[in-house]
């Protein structure tokens, strides 16, 4: 008889968010059909800056799964047992970004109907194909971690082996494209590495805030990931510039000096500098700490964001071009950021808190 | 087989009939050029000129549109043409960021036609069924017309004689002699993608 009267009470100061939430869900869910009827016309996204706020969302998804996996992950293997007890919600986050990912790409391809080709013809010549592999792979790991092996420092190894490569692979999809010279860098797998563990450990701090257990070391973790994230961005600009690619170094201007400038040094000094310095200093305030954490997070989205634009501004031998985000797209976003959200909370009310 | 193409920039006169005879060929809609000719103003007064260049897909002998693929959808058939199987292609638009020479296009829509308001010509009716919504698309060399022993649409259209067609692997073709004899270079020769087409500046 108790148990109906427990639920109950347990779910009723959910049931507001769950309901905002299917909202934002229903956004998506109407801008989707919309650019399934009208086609690719609906988004903003042109023949040359043909990847847009669907991919950037997809990389700050996937990204943040792998981070919260792999602070999970740390936690079991010793590494920083004090998110332990926080297992249940890191891998419900996890799962939630990852799905949320997922559809984030199927809402960029023109059929995401014949998805199901890179299952039946793979070609793994294609970092595409070895991404779309590896986020099933980190999926499975999550749901297994989740549901079967809890305490399992094997399945806790396999987990961070599954998230790392998984950021690895998201940024060799840029790193590979020789036919964009921006993207066609080294550092910035690495860079994806550090933004899905920014971002991650960011959403952690927001939610949960720096009082808790590990707490303290989180932000001062985030603040050295930040000062590293801030130095590989100078080291890429600085390399780019004069490292003789003309493409390459004409797109950066792009960025460091050109139109994409505001957006550029803003993300540095809004997304990366001022977090940091939030993070860094002696304010414990938990206001400062979730500032800094969302400005931690756009920070990352902004940053994959001019990275897929600047790096096709400039068509080959053709004007310069560049991307506005449509209303569709937008709709999208709010859906994608509305279906994680949404799938966590129902994932901390339906999976059992003792797994 | 390999089949190329020769483009004498000192031949092209930059009057776009190529990319129209493309056009009226594939139906492409508004916004997708399988060929173009870039137009661009060199040197400053009193010497300033334009110098016209054709851009189309290099048919490459190592594509990089078609290591990316995810699918497979993008091949290079024997005869040296890289084609897109519009039946497998998803969509990602992978290839399109992959191509060094901006020579791919996805079909935004087969509703929007040249005349604005005024609904589909019944040639695009007809043309855009060629198309599939959401898919990537690019130059083939116009291969129907290479089946019935025609020349691409571009080349038997130029009114300047400047684009020559044929088969890089036959010593004797026409193709073949031109890179020869007046040094034909392809575009981004550092790119390794082993493009064949070939320009004489």
């Amino acid at each position: 008889m108790a148990t109906p009267v427990q639920v109950r009470q347990a779910s009723s100061p959910d049931r507001p968010w769950l309901i905002g939430l299917a909202v934002l869900v229903i956004i998506g869910i109407v801008a989707w059909i919309a650019q399934l009827v009208i086609g690719l016309d609906a988004l903003g996204i042109g023949q040359s800056v043909a990847w847009g706020v669907y991919i950037a969302t997809f990389f700050v998804l996937a990204g943040a799964g792998s981070g919260l996996l792999l602070g999970s992950a740390t936690a079991d293997l010793g590494i920083v047992p004090e998110m332990a007890g926080e297992r249940r919600s890191l891998l419900i986050g996890a799962l939630a970004c990852y799905i949320a990912a997922g559809f984030a790409v199927l809402m960029d391809i023109g059929l995401p109907w014949r998805a199901l080709e890179m299952i039946y013809s793979p070609n793994f010549k294609s970092m595409f194909v070895w991404d779309f592999y590896f986020l099933a792979l980190s999926v499975i790991v999550t749901l297994v971690y989740l549901l079967r092996a809890p305490h399992s420092k094997r399945v806790a190894g396999l987990a961070a082996a599954a998230a790392v490569l998984l950021l690895l692979v998201e940024g060799s999809i840029l790193a590979v494209t020789a036919g964009t010279p921006l993207w066609h860098s080294g550092l910035i797998p690495v860079m994806f590495l550090i933004e899905g563990v920014v971002t991650a450990m960011s959403l952690v701090l927001l939610l949960r805030g720096a009082a808790e257990a590990g707490g303290e070391r989180m932000r001062r973790v985030l603040a050295a990931l930040l000062a590293v994230l801030f130095v590989c961005t100078l080291v890429e600009m600085v390399a780019v510039l004069y490292g003789g690619d003309v493409e390459a170094a004409a797109a950066m201007k792009l960025l460091a000096a050109g139109s994409f400038a505001p957006m550029y040094w803003g993300q540095l000094v809004i997304g990366v500098l001022v977090p940091l310095a939030l993070f860094a200093g002696p304010s414990r305030s938990r206001g400062n700490l979730r500032t800094a954490a969302v400005l931690a997070i756009l920070g990352v989205f902004v940053a994959k964001m001019n990275l897929l634009v600047a790096g096709r501004a400039l068509p080959f031998m053709e004007a310069p071009t560049s991307y506005i985000p449509s209303v569709v797209e937008i709709g999208g976003l709010i859906g994608l950021v509305g279906l994680a959200a949404l799938l966590f909370v129902l994932g901390k009310r339906v999976v059992p808190s003792q797994s | 087989m390999q089949y190329g193409m020769v483009i004498n920039r000192q031949r092209c006169i930059g009057c776009d009939a190529c990319t129209v005879a493309c056009k009226q060929q594939n139906g492409t809609g508004p916004g997708i050029f399988w060929r173009k000719v870039i137009k661009q103003e060199v040197g400053s007064y009193p010497t300033a000129r334009y110098v016209f260049t054709p851009l189309l897909c290099n048919q490459c002998d190592q594509p990089p549109c078609k290591d990316v693929c995810p699918v497979g959808a993008t091949q290079k058939q024997a005869n040296g043409i890289v084609t897109v199987d519009a039946d497998k292609c998803i969509g990602c638009r992978y290839c399109q960021n992959a191509c060094p020479y901006g020579a791919r296009y996805f079909v935004p829509s087969t509703t929007k036609g040249y005349f604005p308001g005024k609904g589909l010509s019944p040639y695009e009716k007809v043309a855009y069924q060629k198309h599939t919504v959401g898919t990537v698309g690019k130059c083939t060399f116009c291969t129907d017309r290479l089946s019935k022993g025609e020349q691409p649409a571009c080349v038997q259209t130029c009114p300047a004689n400047a684009l020559t067609f044929g088969d890089l692997d036959d010593a004797n073709s026409a193709v073949s002699k031109l890179i020869a004899s007046r040094n034909a270079q392809p575009l981004k020769p550092d790119a390794g993608t082993k493009p064949n087409v070939y320009y004489i500046s």
